[in-house]
């Protein structure tokens, strides 16, 4: 679509809140006429969303950013389809998905990661005394530091590609495995294995982390 | 999961198999299944299956909480110059923006 250079406006959009159905629809007819400031609300009030879709599929800061513009790109370019049969939000996110798995495609061949499946998990490292304690403790209380919470967030990133967006869509997009297998290309055991190595992986750095709590 | 030993007729490599589904019913996206439902009376009483479901949801739950990060304000520069868009003279800040 077209639309003119954006200039400055004297209102701000309060992107804070959510906005209601009717509200969102009227943005969206401004965005498919070319309103700059309706574009630049789109824009703000889903970029958060999409860029953190894309850090964790993409793995980098640098592949959140690609895929953050690559999204807007194409969701400017569509917007004159939306027709509204589901909220705008979830329209861009599903963009953003596809962005983000066209991107692990093209770079890699083909979805798979051979070398990296034949690496075990291991599961012997993992830390029983979190097994110990888990019906006392609240799990969330091992994620209270900012320390951890980074050292958790780098634990999604350096799992192996396929790993991650497996547990990405599955459970942190609430993806069904169905829909991952379609968009993966993988059968539903392959996703199933590589959701479950991933959960596995990152439950021993959970526990770790448990572990080295133990001796602060 | 690796010396599992059967303890009530249940081989607890069927909990393994159907672990995912399993997991989606401790996590609350679904109502379990008949499978599910046995396998989870086997899961009560199997310390080892017991153990690996548990902390495989709680897991789970750890991860899904983790905060989300803002988007930085050079990336948002470059993004807006990416689409030819005006950040607004007083822009939001990025706590400001909702996640949809």
């Amino acid at each position: 679509m077209e639309y003119s250079k954006a200039q400055p406006s004297d209102e701000l959009p309060d992107t804070k809140e959510p906005l209601p159905a009717a509200e969102e629809q009227e943005l969206v007819k401004r965005a498919q006429s070319g309103d700059n400031d309706a574009l630049t609300e789109i824009v703000l009030r889903n970029q958060r969303n999409v860029y953190n879709l894309g850090l964790r599929l993409g793995g980098s800061k640098e592949e959140a950013e690609c895929i953050l513009q690559e999204t807007f790109l194409k969701v400017f370019e569509k917007i004159g389809e939306f027709r509204a049969e589901s909220r705008l939000g979830t329209w861009i996110h599903r963009i953003a998905t596809n962005v983000a798995l066209m991107r692990i495609r093209s770079k890699k061949g083909k979805y798979f990661v051979p070398i990296e499946e034949q690496v075990s998990d291991d599961e012997e490292g993992f830390d029983m005394r979190f097994i110990a304690r888990s019906d006392d403790r609240d799990p969330l209380e091992v994620t209270l530091s900012e320390e951890r919470k980074v050292r958790l967030q780098q634990a999604i990133l350096s799992l192996p590609e396929h790993l991650r967006t497996a547990f990405v869509l599955k459970d942190l997009e609430a993806f069904s495995l169905a829909d991952i297998s379609d968009r993966t290309g993988k059968s539903i055991p392959a996703v199933k294995a590589d959701l479950h190595r991933a959960r596995v992986r990152l439950r021993k750095e959970l526990a770790d982390l448990v572990g080295e709590g133990e001796n602060v | 999961m690796s010396e599992h030993t059967p303890c009530d007729g249940v081989p607890c490599q069927e909990t393994l198999d159907h672990l995912c589904d399993l997991l989606d019913v401790y996590l609350g996206k679904r109502a379990a299944t008949e499978t599910c439902k046995k396998l989870l009376d086997h899961v009560k009483k199997c310390p080892t299956c017991c153990a690996e479901v548990e902390t495989l949801s709680k897991t789970v739950e750890v991860y899904r909480h983790i905060p989300e990060e803002d988007v930085p304000d050079d990336v948002q520069n470059r993004l807006m110059m990416a689409l030819h868009l005006h950040i607004p003279e007083v822009a939001p800040n990025n706590d400001q923006q909702q996640q949809v």
